[in-house]
């Protein structure tokens, strides 16, 4: 990826599953792995390690483009903090993307409506409902924190099903009569599409406020403390 | 770097304070930003861990950004990134790591891993004027009480990065004792402050609080202290006219202490909780000064803060004592930058893997590089 031009950096580390990415608006390198929750030790090691396979040096990299949750807590402050040291340390702009979102990006070609999830530690996800509206995509309702039991529930026609499965789960397929699930491979969260949600923000100007950006926080409904 | 200033920017995150500085060969202050988090824990009474995290993914940048203007230092003159590592608190240590190597990476600097206890022992090596010719550094061997919320520990000091802890808290650092103490007797947070000022006010040797000796050791207990507390005022207690409601949809929600009745001496039993924390710490540290040769004895944490404490040992102590100014007691980025200063000149220096350590002991360095 030899390029003149400046690239943007992708950071994932919502999930147990991290993802870096470089675009350059038209070609995207990615490097997906099953961090666990040693991101902090490996994150900045695979960045130099992304960066010098594709040829090119950390003062290339134009703009960050983190994902924000939900997902993780500490997983989540991980890859902000990274993003937003590396923002401010290299004064280029930084843009927040909504998980769910970038869970959900590969399919909209399909027009079905989607739920995506992430997994939320504790054998609990949180998911969000997209759905194909005048030639749009727009999420329905508000993310919902569930038990991994109840991921299908409420599914009223035949939807996909996209999203990583919490460590605990049990079995790779889960069995509902509306839920259609995409293969492995094709369920990943992939760190380009969150470069390309990422670059379409840098187009349009205005990044996020490194001083107000934070995860998005979403609890389960019933209080446990 | 030989002859030549070093300025290293300080980052401490691993409780309930955001705070980054830039000092200079581990001595002369030029900033220290300190943002606490005292309004969003006072509620729960001690810090809850998950909202200290949160609050420092948004003041990180902001307080490291105040801390390079108020220092009039431009970046490109920064040397180094120094940072707490541990011990503290996962979620808080996390932001502040994860942003100083993100800082060293991008600035192509050092990063240089700073034990958090080793930070609040190098507060008494700093200065705010550079022009204060009469600074002399701690002389060695020293003994450093270490006490805050998180930590109470007695350590002798034999030279740079050689320490030997002589005792520990078993349970509750003293820090924490004030904090419950001070929920306890409804007084507010942080505890320290809380419990001072009621107790100025109060009589003592009207209540009778244990001491945990733990005899032959230096180690410290102050867990049967709350006990005996909450003991003491069972006796005033009053039920409240209506039953509060205890359902609550809040993700973090506070336990309120009971109500007591009006007539129940506070600054009283403050004076008197306050004095039995006071008389463990006092007798150790000049028994531990005096059976390994101390030159001096230093202070530091926030409980250093505590004017009872430093009277006391005062006059208990056949050495100087020595403590930070109430600011450098508190957790800070100052300290760590100095003490970080002193690990860069053994050598020691963190590559990009470095992890979070939330239970890192104080101790030598055996590894040197
Ligand atoms: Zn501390």
């Amino acid at each position: 990826m030899e390029t003149d031009k400046p690239v943007l950096l992708a950071i994932d580390t919502s999930t147990e599953m991290a993802g870096l990415a470089l675009y350059d608006g038209r070609r995207v390198s990615e490097v997906i792995w099953h961090s666990g929750r040693n991101q902090t030790s490996v994150l900045l090691g695979q960045i130099q390690h992304l960066l010098s396979m594709n040829r090119l040096e950390l003062g290339q990299v134009g703009a960050i483009a983190v994902a924000i949750g939900p997902g993780m807590f500490n997983g989540l402050r991980v890859g902000l903090s990274t993003a937003k040291g590396l923002g401010y340390g290299r004064s280029i702009p930084v843009y927040g993307a909504d998980t769910l979102e970038v869970t959900a990006y590969p399919h909209r070609s399909s027009h079905r409506p989607i739920r995506a999830f992430v997994p939320a530690g504790r054998g609990r996800v949180v998911f969000g409902d997209y759905r194909y509206r005048n030639g749009r995509w727009v999420r329905a309702g508000e993310f919902q924190n569930r038990a991994f039991e109840e991921l299908t529930s409420g599914l009223a026609e035949p939807t996909l099903l996209t999203g990583e499965l919490p460590a605990n789960a049990e079995a790779e397929r889960i069995e509902s009569p509306n839920a259609e699930q995409p293969r492995p491979s094709l369920s990943v969260r992939r760190p380009g599409c969150l470069a390309e949600i990422g670059w379409n923000r840098w187009l349009d100007g205005e990044p996020d406020d490194l001083n107000t950006l934070e995860p998005l926080y979403v609890h389960s409904a019933r209080s446990d403390g | 770097m030989q002859g030549e200033t070093m300025r290293i920017l300080g980052i401490e995150t691993s409780c309930d304070e955001t705070s980054a500085a830039v000092v200079s060969d581990g001595r002369v202050i030029h900033s220290n930003i300190i943002r606490s988090q005292e309004d969003l824990h006072e509620r729960y009474g001690g810090v809850v861990p998950e909202l200290a995290s949160r609050r420092h993914v948004t003041a990180i940048i902001p307080t490291i950004d105040l801390a390079l203007k108020d220092a009039g230092i431009d970046r490109d003159d920064i040397d180094a990134v120094a940072v707490t590592e541990g011990p503290g608190l996962a979620g808080s240590l996390l932001v502040g790591l994860n942003t100083a190597k993100a800082l060293s990476m991008s600035w192509d600097v050092p990063l240089i891993p700073v034990n958090h206890l080793e930070g609040h022992i190098y507060a008494n090596w700093l200065t705010d004027s550079s022009a204060d010719v009469t600074f002399q550094p701690p002389r060695f061997p020293c003994v450093c009480l270490i006490v805050s919320g998180g930590h109470t520990e007695l350590v002798l000091i034999r030279d740079h990065g050689r320490y030997d802890v002589l005792g520990r808290t078993i349970d509750d650092a003293a820090g924490e004792a004030f904090d419950k103490g001070a929920r306890i007797l409804r007084l507010g947070f942080p505890g320290g402050p809380a419990i001072q000022r009621a107790a100025a006010d109060g009589k003592m040797g009207r209540h009778t609080f244990p001491r945990a000796w733990l005899r032959d050791t230096y180690d410290f207990s102050f867990s049967g202290l709350k006990t005996a507390l909450l003991r003491e005022v069972e006796k005033y207690r009053r039920e409240p006219t209506r039953p509060k409601k205890v359902v609550s949809t809040e993700p973090f929600p506070a336990h309120e202490p009971p109500d007591y009745a009006p007539n129940m001496p506070a600054a009283d039993i403050a004076a008197d909780f306050q004095d039995a924390i006071v008389d463990v710490l006092v007798q150790k540290t000049a028994k531990a000064a005096e059976m390994h040769r101390a030159s001096m004895v230093i202070l530091a944490g926030g409980v250093a803060s505590n004017s009872l404490l430093r009277r006391r040992l005062e006059s208990a102590l056949g050495v100087p004592l020595r403590y930070p100014t109430p600011q450098l007691c508190t957790d800070n980025g100052a300290m760590i930058a100095g003490a970080g200063y002193y690990l860069y000149q053994r050598g020691i220096t963190a590559s990009y893997d470095l992890d979070i350590s939330p239970q890192l002991p104080l101790s030598t360095e055996t590894s040197l590089a």
